[in-house]
């Protein structure tokens, strides 16, 4: 055998306290490493290529079998070479043929009763100005979402705005529409909806209640944090009726979980302060961040700085999710549970998310887009829904998603969880939504090692956590 | 594999298939369409992850109906109204033939 050499692309060492765990990049594989595969691995670090004699030197501490042995295992896992292996980095590139949508989106109005300073809707509107869907188009999507992908045993119908609840008598329409539709196909059927909180009564929620359609409320922590943005069309911060209305939902809504979306932007870094509120003291089952970094109007990004200080305290909240987890109970930290679920399961990821795949999004007027955050953009839609989605253009869309050489990802060692990142903050911040968003790949790669680290030691200290609280709930 | 200790379920799979012609039925597997690992742009359609690739047999969705996740069921809801409903019994897979039921009036 000639001189091997590592394939750097297809590992990556995280140091947990004195142990070392290896991920398999390929596969999302993590292995923890023993003295052996250290030595081994740290010999191909300081000589680059390793060939027999230099295998030789371990014998001092290992036996010769043994070496033997690990090089082979690692050769199989391809995380080293040898002379004339083929080893591969990336999946060859595929040809999108089939599109199996399970969600629709709706946008069901492009009025908002706040005007919240940094919101990405780039077709929003004021109420008065708002463009409602007709019931006829949102009908029409139901059917294109079973025509284009039938068969499929569970649909999910999101309703986006806007602010969703300012057309209600729509949203009462497609849900009576879809229970009967879907009754019929033996598919089940998920309704989902975010809102600002503002509209709901007691009667609403008791309907939202009773048909199970699940419910994400946008608020962003404390009055002071919440109101610096999250502004009426007048001006006036919401907190305190958003508080109320927030409390009367949880006291009352039963069938599902409540979740709250927080959205972060310039200024507003404290995600511990906001998750000990949203939590601890409203009560949301879970809270989750995201970090705007490639809005329209960057006064409302976050700065360099500032999305280092998110990071960081996303960290600390992240130590007391351990903690917490190493008691054995589950702290609803939304971003933290999701990278862990990831990490429990090996998951992979060759697209960064579901839209124009699994879903689209449709706006007012019937037009298909990437997702809700591309509807009413420049970018030209995907077809729509009288005449189908145009799946040429999808495929050429998802595919040059999917090719990764030449990118920056090609061999980035979080390129199969991150995958390039949101395709509207490319389009936010580049014009376009088929290059990986760069901006954030350092602290990207950062909060993944967290994850790494977290999940080993989690495992390590309460095994059985994992079994209990991920495996059964997991959400991917 | 006698060197590396496997620590995920991954990890594991891989190690069941060594030696077999499945790894690369392995390398392949478990490639979802879900969202990016954290600024998570999806996140807002539902607070509890995906909308795709939704795991399939009931054990492994009960309580995501129950508790913090995002599955509608008839199940007794462990947040609010009944928190110690699960205990115990917290591996479905195993334990479901003591999962018990609830009425109403014990409460």
């Amino acid at each position: 055998m000639g001189a091997m050499r590592l394939v750097e692309p297809n590992l990556h060492r995280v140091d947990v306290h004195s142990r070392q765990m290896l991920f398999h990049i390929p596969t999302s594989g993590l292995f923890e490493l023993d003295a052996l595969s250290r030595d081994l691995l740290a010999l191909f670090d300081r000589e680059g290529s390793v060939d027999e004699t230099a295998l030789q030197t371990l014998e001092l501490r290992h036996s010769k079998g043994d070496i033997r042995d690990t090089v082979e295992e690692l050769r199989q896992l391809e995380v080293i070479e040898a002379p004339g292996q083929a080893v591969q980095i990336n999946p060859d590139p595929v040809k999108i043929k089939r599109f199996p949508l399970t969600t629709v989106v709706l946008n069901v109005n492009t009025g908002c009763n706040l005007s919240c300073t940094y919101c990405y809707k780039e077709d929003l509107t004021t109420p008065s100005k708002g463009q409602k869907m007709a019931l006829n188009t949102a009908l029409s999507s139901v059917e294109m979402l079973l025509k284009e992908s039938p068969g499929q045993p569970r649909y999910n119908v999101v309703f986006f705005g806007g602010e969703p609840l300012s057309n209600m008598a729509l949203i009462r329409d497609v849900v009576g529409y879809c229970e009967e539709r879907f009754a019929t196909l033996d598919a089940d059927v998920d309704f989902t909806l975010t809102t600002n909180a503002t509209l709901l009564t007691e009667k609403l929620v008791d309907w939202l209640d009773e048909h199970r359609v699940g419910i994400t409320v946008s608020m962003d922590g404390p009055k002071a944090m919440h109101d610096k943005n999250r502004i009426t069309v007048g001006g006036q911060g919401t907190y305190d009726v958003v508080k109320r209305k927030v409390e009367m939902l949880l006291a009352r809504y039963r069938s599902r979980p409540v979740g709250c979306r927080v959205t972060l932007t310039r200024g507003i870094t404290d995600v511990e302060a906001i998750f000990d509120h949203l939590y601890h003291e409203l009560g949301f089952t879970e809270v989750g961040f995201g970090p705007v970094t490639a809005g329209d109007i960057a006064a409302y990004n976050l700065t360099d700085g500032e999305l280092k200080e998110v990071f960081a305290g996303m960290q600390r909240l992240g130590e007391r999710y351990i903690d917490s987890a190493i008691a054995g109970r589950s702290l609803g930290f939304g971003n933290m549970h999701q990278l862990l679920t990831d990490m429990h399961e090996g998951n992979k990821k060759l697209l960064p998310c579901g839209a124009g795949v699994g879903l689209l999004a449709v706006d007012h007027q019937g037009g298909i887009n990437l997702c809700q955050r591309f509807t009413g953009s420049d970018m030209p839609l995907f077809g729509d829904v009288d005449h189908g989605i145009d799946k040429p253009r999808l495929a050429e869309f998802v595919e040059a998603r999917l090719d990764r050489s030449g990118t920056g990802c090609e061999t980035c060692r979080i390129r199969n969880l991150c995958s390039g990142g949101c395709y509207h903050e490319s389009y936010a911040k580049v014009g376009d939504a088929t290059q990986p968003t760069y901006h954030y790949c350092d602290l990207m790669r950062d909060w993944v090692d967290f994850g790494i680290a977290a999940y080993s030691r989690i495992l390590h200290d309460n095994p059985s956590f994992f079994a209990t609280h991920v495996s059964p709930r997991r959400s991917a | 594999m006698k060197h590396l200790k496997s620590l995920n379920n991954k990890a594991h799979l891989l190690d069941a298939a060594e030696g077999t012609d499945e790894r690369e039925e392995v390398v392949a597997m478990q490639t979802i369409v879900g969202c990016t690992a954290t600024a998570d742009p999806g996140w807002e359609i539902d607070a509890f992850g995906g909308l795709a690739s939704l795991c399939q047999p009931m054990e492994s969705d009960l309580y995501g109906c129950a508790d913090a996740c995002w599955w509608p069921a008839q199940v007794p809801d462990t947040m609010n109204s009944y928190p110690e409903w699960g205990s115990g019994v917290d591996k479905v897979d195993q334990d479901w033939r003591r999962i018990d039921g609830i009425v109403e009036d014990d409460r």
